[in-house]
């Protein structure tokens, strides 16, 4: 039960980063890489309990590195369209 | 800047990542094939280089890598919980896990991402991101949806924003968007009564999407305004634009009435009187924009600017008369294949 409460605070803190609205782009990408990691020692943890079938951490681990490298390639072209990565200047599509 | 054989292969893996997701018996591979639909979507809306495609893949990939990561979450302690726990809760389970997937499916309050990322992409895209993406998030729902409180609420809250969003809207894109919204409602209730009366709706709605997306698309339009503005005597373009957007909206003689008949009479049966009448008045108000778009084109006396560049009239491409065709005498056809026998 204390690892529920563990895996939750651990979560849910990087969810708030995500969510907060921080100055940088960048914050946010790195709060979801920290969402990640903590879903990889969930992962891990679940795991144990299935006699120690660690296969699906390497997919996991792929898909996951394969969505951060997305993002920074989708900061990267935000830099090369904007000049910064500020939130505030994103109100080009504000409905 | 794809090119065509980029093209080629992003639209396969991002339809595998949809059949991998719905086809695969546990929520991790549903999580990897959601991932590989996201990772193959994003490079796609990147068609042209420019401030407005930048920004909405940037709104997309933000929604649904969080949608994902918390998809995840939630399946990971759900499992734990049911193994630990006896009598855990199941009800509050379900909620947690519908409700990251409706928000990569864009279902109402969890729409705003929606008609922002619509605004900056191409109509071509568009047309992915109402239809194919919202496939693989709307069966991961219906694999464990039931009849409940939350998803009732959902279903109303979703046909009431769609109906609502849509009324000030200028953009056809937005004015797209909030119809889907509506439209992703009425699928909705169509999972909870109908055991796959959902696909029926889902396919039927596609159709009618691809023929407004398409029609717009070749005559360039995207307000309102333009759409009054165009050429007097293009009376066929106008024809096919009306019919299919009533169509869409779901009026009587046309196809987009047979999926909500359907609905509304699943919900009869079902009881679920004070949903469906909520629903029907919600779309009487979608109908008031779609004919709000259209109305002033069939004007006698409407504007007609100077700058107007003329269309040819016998350039209207045949597979929109085919798709217009099919909108407006599909449901008397399968009325009368039914009836046959």
């Amino acid at each position: 039960m204390l690892m529920f409460f563990y895996f939750s605070t651990f979560f849910l803190c990087g969810l708030w980063v995500f969510c907060m609205d921080r100055k940088h782009l960048l914050i946010t990408l790195l709060s979801l890489e920290f969402m990640v990691l903590s879903l990889f020692v969930l992962m891990y943890y679940y795991l144990c309990g299935f006699n120690y079938e660690f296969y699906f951490v390497i997919v996991f681990l792929v898909f996951s590195v394969c969505e951060g490298s997305l993002g920074l390639s989708i900061l990267v072209s935000m830099i090369r369209s904007y000049g910064n990565d500020y939130y505030r200047s994103f109100g080009m599509l504000q409905c | 800047m794809p090119n065509n054989s980029t093209k080629i292969l992003l639209l396969t893996t991002l339809t595998s990542g949809i059949l991998i997701s719905i086809s695969s018996n546990s929520w991790f591979g549903a999580w990897m094939g959601l991932e590989i639909n996201l990772l193959s979507f994003i490079p796609m809306m990147m068609e042209k280089k420019n401030i407005y495609t930048t920004e909405a893949s940037l709104k997309y990939f933000i929604v649904q890598a969080g949608a994902s990561s918390m998809l995840l979450f939630m399946v990971m302690m759900s499992a734990m919980e049911e193994s630990m726990l006896i009598n855990s809760d199941n009800l509050y389970t379900q909620m947690l896990m519908n409700t990251p997937l409706l928000l990569k499916g864009g279902v109402a309050p969890m729409h705003w991402w929606f008609p922002g990322v619509m605004e900056g992409l191409n109509w071509n895209n568009c047309l992915i991101l109402m239809t194919l993406q919202k496939s693989a998030p709307l069966s991961l729902i219906s694999y464990q949806i039931n009849n409940d409180m939350f998803l009732e609420m959902i279903i109303v809250t979703s046909v009431m924003i769609g109906a609502i969003g849509g009324l000030n809207q200028t953009s056809l894109r937005k004015i797209m968007t909030y119809s889907s919204i509506n439209h992703t409602g009425w699928m909705m209730s169509a999972m909870i009564t109908g055991n796959d009366m959902w696909v029926t709706y889902f396919t039927i709605y596609s159709m009618l999407t691809l023929t407004v997306v398409s029609i717009v698309k070749t005559t360039k339009l995207s307000f309102v305004n333009q759409m009054a503005m165009t050429e007097k005597k293009n009376k066929l373009t106008k024809f096919l634009v009306f019919t299919s957007i009533l169509s869409l909206g779901g009026l009587p003689p046309f196809l987009g009435f047979m999926p909500k008949w359907m609905v509304i009479q699943a919900m009869m049966t079902n009881e679920m009187k004070t949903t469906a009448t909520m629903m029907v008045l919600m779309s009487v108000v979608t109908l008031y924009y779609y004919m709000r778009m259209t109305y002033s084109s069939l004007m006698m006396l409407h504007l007609e600017t100077k700058w107007l560049i003329a269309q040819p009239i016998n350039k209207t491409p045949k597979h929109i008369i085919l798709l217009t065709s099919i909108s407006i005498t599909g449901l008397m056809m399968s009325e009368m294949i039914m009836n046959l026998d």
